[in-house]
């Protein structure tokens, strides 16, 4: 009965997501995700700019204002949400059908010439035990101070709860580069971010610690850099450093990221992670065989219409390069279906294998996913 | 892109054949348990589902001790399977096979048998073997003492694990309890 408990909360509670942006659009539809995001990170609320986007390349449109524009909201306020639900086929290798509540959360956004105070507000996986207290919590809020409030590049600087900067900030938190990179899901504490954002280039800089205030996912203090240079409009390059550190670990990371427009239809990016763990030394850990990983992802979208998405995704994650059959590799399929301008429908599929087969059994799913934006 | 995928699929088989891994607390926490096992919603500090937590080694520490059954051996049978290794290897009745989202390497699933099998250093911070009916008594213990030279006990602590007759009673640091 115990076990059947947790089968049921795990099910529940998986696949839960939060508001990242999809990187897919940088270069197939603009440059910078300031270009439609108000974060400078990318992510969550829209710009006037990214709503004339969510309208444009959906295949119904509508208003693409918070609820339709049925609830008009003074200039300096923006609010917004998420809501995502997914139901599907689960098999790893135990067989499942399972259904999973993904994301409620509202956000707003209040912008006073070059201050802005952001929050977001929603439901969550609570602690097992401590309930009460745990359903409902704040995972973003940050004060942001933007040197040219009226444009959508220049200097940013953060200060608050939100997810460190880093890599090429996929949606999917399944994404090796996400879940065993820098930013798995709800790693999202404390920082100080500085970013400088412009048409050809653009910089970040994060600092972190360990929230303080709640039993967290990460335990980790540290920073991250990350910096991306556009040669042209249909080419970018980046690159990013990392250390991360807890009380029984440090994570030294280091990675480059490429991304490439083809045509007008295809997009091709792609991100390798190394990192070094170094598990801190005790009279029991000698700190010998401390784990190299590599980390690796290319994803191809392929934009047949302006509402249909179709990704392509190969990852590679190697969890310590010194011993053999502990590599696992997946290919990814997402097909996204952006209804009208607050809809989205996703297929997303998964096959993966340890070694090649050799390490273990393999795993997939097929699930789909309901994404409404409010 | 093809270079860095063919690179990093080289690198990858570049491991050496033999598992030269160390078995202990520390290096099986952060270097398998917390990746796999302690992500967001599952058994992390944040959601700690069912009550067992594996982020980090003092959470996983707490978990082992609060629920031997899941390193322990019957004491009446030695070779009965460990919790954790049924819960990582097998689908149970009414729970999946773990980790849920994906599947574990055997190779770490025999590293964590190891472990076990060597009395799961750092667990009892340096005693051979937890308290409780299912975890490793004073009979059994003389067994592990061979494997003192991994290091994972306090040699100061290793006196002669003599039989302790009684069921129930467990071997701390080579004394009866």
């Amino acid at each position: 009965m115990r076990r059947a408990t947790l089968a049921i909360v795990v099910v529940l509670g998986w696949l839960c997501t939060d508001a990242h942006a999809y990187p897919q659009f940088q270069l197939s539809r603009d440059q910078m995700c300031t270009s439609c995001h108000l974060s400078p990170a990318g992510g969550g609320l829209l710009n006037e700019n990214g709503l004339a986007t969510a309208e444009m390349m959906s295949q119904l449109g509508h208003a693409p204002e918070f609820f339709y524009g049925k609830v008009p909201t003074p200039k300096w306020l923006t609010l917004g949400g998420d809501v995502r639900g997914a139901a599907g086929y689960l098999q790893t290798p135990t067989k499942s059908l399972v259904g999973i509540p993904m994301q409620i959360e509202g956000y707003g956004s209040a912008k006073f010439d070059t201050v802005t105070i952001h929050a977001n507000v929603g439901a969550r996986a609570s602690t097992v035990g401590n309930e009460a207290a745990t359903y409902v919590w704040s995972r973003e809020h940050y004060l942001m101070w933007q040197a040219k409030p009226r444009d959508n590049d220049g200097v940013y600087v953060r200060l608050g709860r939100f997810m460190p900067v880093y890599g090429l900030r996929l949606a999917e938190h399944p994404a090796y580069v996400r879940r065993y990179g820098g930013t798995p899901l709800y790693a999202d504490t404390y920082a100080l971010h500085g970013a400088f954002v412009s048409q050809r280039f653009e910089a970040h800089v994060t600092g972190f610690i360990k929230d303080p205030l709640i039993d967290v996912v990460d335990h980790s203090s540290g920073g991250m850099v990350y910096g991306e240079f556009r040669p042209n409009e249909v080419t970018l390059v980046g690159i990013e450093g990392m250390v991360k550190r807890t009380v029984d670990d440090t994570k030294f990371g280091g990675g480059v990221i490429g991304k490439r427009l083809l045509g007008s239809k295809l997009l091709v990016q792609a991100e390798l992670q190394y990192v070094s763990q170094v598990i801190t030394k005790s009279s029991l850990n000698k700190a010998d065989g401390n784990p190299l990983q590599l980390i690796g992802y290319v994803l191809a979208s392929y934009f047949p219409k302006d509402w249909l998405m179709i990704d392509v995704g190969l990852g590679h994650y190697d969890s310590n390069i010194r011993t053999r059959l502990l590599d696992r590799d997946c290919i990814d399929l997402n097909i996204h279906w952006f209804v009208d301008s607050h809809i989205e429908l996703i297929f997303t599929n998964r096959y993966e294998m340890l070694s090649f087969g050799q390490g273990g059994p393999s795993g997939a799913y097929s699930l789909m996913q309901l994404h409404y934006r409010l | 892109m093809m270079r860095l995928a063919v690179a990093a699929l080289v690198l990858a088989a570049c491991g050496t054949a033999v598992d030269e891994r160390p078995r202990n607390l520390d290096y099986i926490t952060e270097a398998i348990l917390a990746p796999s096992c302690g992500a967001a919603v599952c058994h992390s500090s944040f959601r700690q589902a069912d009550g067992l937590v594996f982020d980090t080694v003092d959470n996983a520490r707490n978990t082992f001790q609060n629920d031997p059954q899941l390193i322990g051996f019957d004491e009446g049978d030695p070779t009965k399977t460990p919790g954790l290794v049924l819960n990582l290897t097998i689908e149970q009745a009414g729970a999946p096979r773990m980790p849920y989202d994906q599947p574990l390497p055997d190779a770490d699933v025999e590293l964590i048998e190891d472990w076990l099998k060597h009395g799961a250093p750092g667990v009892c911070n340096g005693v051979r073997a937890c308290l409780g009916n299912f975890t490793v008594g004073c009979t059994t213990a003389r067994f592990f003492d061979k494997y003192t030279e991994l290091g994972a006990y306090d040699l100061n602590d290793l006196k002669p694990a003599n039989n302790c007759g009684a069921q129930n009673k467990v071997c701390m640091a080579g004394v009866c309890q």
